[in-house]
């Protein structure tokens, strides 16, 4: 029932997302729910589901973004790992260091398609529309994310007690 | 001892989806491929949820828009707007056929007047990545689109097919840092390739130095890569500026405000009718 809920979660964030009513409402703000959404199977799910969750993720991603079939899922299953080595060696159960690292997150997912696309000699962004990006889609992602997250936790306690 | 082999064997796990997911993107950096079946489905059903939550939405957003807010001033502005872009494209063909009237009178004759076969298309979703910019419409292969096609409104161009379905297609917009168009500067016919900066605007590329560009410049496809119909209007010269280079370095904001596009039309054919 959890596992159901979760993929259906997923699907949600991208919906969410790529809803092209809800960013014409918002605009010019663009949500990235997939990034805390990593984060935060990272730190509740099991390595290897969890890791096939984010994989999951970063394919239908990939398929529905511009970019290099696959960029989305290394990107993903890179922060799923990071994920895991920090929730080793630091206590990101607090909310303020969970969206101090939310928001590292999405510097990293900026730098690494940015590197990747560097490697293979493609264009991509400058660095001010990077950092803008980061900044303001962040932050506004970060919102939505704790918007939307008691609910979720809501439904998963009920899940798990039913 | 064992404490360390319980470790490896939960990163073993971890490390082998990583090193699968690196030489996945590796793979398809050296060969980047068309959409296969499932990747096709993926996308059929997201872009099929997206158009029913559009539907879902677009009643109560109508509604308020329409008649709560504005009631009948927002339909009359809508019209007035309406009929505005259309003087206003009829104003810019009107001058692009005007200069190239003297110097192309030949060619022009059986270009300029080739009526374009268009299909309208309504955008049911957008990128799900922050740095791509595309748009999903709701036609596809079965309605006669192809990869590559042109996408156009009546203020100018779009962007161009990137992937197709049966029923759904991607749109790369003139805006993303992977698309380039051949254009010319509307006044000066200086030409140059236009290429997106990943933001809201563009980047005008290998203008001479020595060309006068202004400000306000209107630039416009040259329609040499067979794609766009010649004239479509790409987008107004925000900034000039000189540089070491022999080239000159020159913003252009795009005249198709992409946040609030709602229908785009895909040239089916550079001679024709508007399909609807």
């Amino acid at each position: 029932m959890v596992t159901l809920l979760s993929i259906g979660f997923g699907f949600f964030c991208i919906f969410l997302q790529t809803n092209f009513l809800l960013n014409h409402l918002v605009s010019p703000f663009k949500p990235d729910l997939t990034i805390p959404l990593t984060i935060y199977v990272g730190l509740s799910r099991q390595p290897v589901w969890g890791g096939l969750y984010v994989l999951g993720i970063g394919y239908v991603m990939d398929i529905l973004s511009g970019g290099i079939l696959g960029l989305y899922i290394f990107v993903r299953v890179f922060m799923f790992f990071l994920v895991r080595i920090l929730k080793k060696n630091f206590f990101l159960e607090n909310n303020f260091l969970l969206s101090v690292v939310i928001l590292l997150f999405f510097l990293i997912e900026g730098f690494l398609i940015s590197l990747g696309y560097g490697l293979v000699g493609e264009k991509f962004v400058g660095m001010v529309t990077l950092l803008k990006t980061c900044g303001v889609q962040g932050f506004f992602s970060l919102f939505l994310w704790f918007l939307i997250f008691p609910g979720l936790s809501k439904i998963e306690r009920i899940a798990k007690n039913f | 001892m064992a404490t360390f082999s319980a470790r490896l064997r939960l990163l073993f796990p971890l490390l082998a989806l990583l090193i699968f997911s690196f030489f996945f993107l590796l793979y398809n950096l050296r060969h980047p491929s068309r959409l296969a079946f499932f990747e096709k489905k993926v996308f059929f059903f997201t872009a099929q949820c997206q158009e029913a939550l559009n539907a879902a939405f677009a009643f109560p957003v109508q509604l308020w828009k329409r008649y709560v807010c504005l009631l009948g001033v927002e339909e009359k502005n809508r019209m007035l707007a309406k009929e505005n872009e259309r003087l206003w494209q009829e104003n810019a063909a009107l001058r692009e056929s005007a200069l190239s009237a003297g110097r192309l009178r030949e060619q022009l004759d059986f270009k300029r007047d080739s009526p374009l076969k268009l299909l309208a298309a309504e955008i049911v979703g957008v990128d799900a990545s922050l740095y791509f910019k595309s748009m999903f419409i709701d036609k596809g292969k079965k309605d006669g689109i192809k990869k590559n096609m042109a996408a156009i409104s009546p203020r100018g161009v779009v962007g161009r097919i990137l992937k197709v379905t049966n029923s759904f297609s991607m749109v790369i917009l003139l805006v993303d840092q992977n698309f380039a168009l051949d254009t010319i500067v509307q006044r000066t016919r200086s030409r140059g390739v236009v290429e997106g900066m990943g933001d809201s605007c563009c980047r005008m590329k290998y203008v001479l130095s020595s060309d006068d560009i202004r400000s306000g410049d209107l630039v416009v496809t040259s329609g040499l890569e067979g794609v766009f119909p010649k004239g479509t209007v790409v987008g107004k010269v925000v900034s000039v500026k000189k540089t070491s280079s022999p080239f000159k370095d020159i913003v252009i904001k795009p005249m198709v405000d992409f946040g609030k596009l709602e229908e785009v039309f895909i040239v089916l054919d550079q001679q024709g009718r508007v399909v609807w």
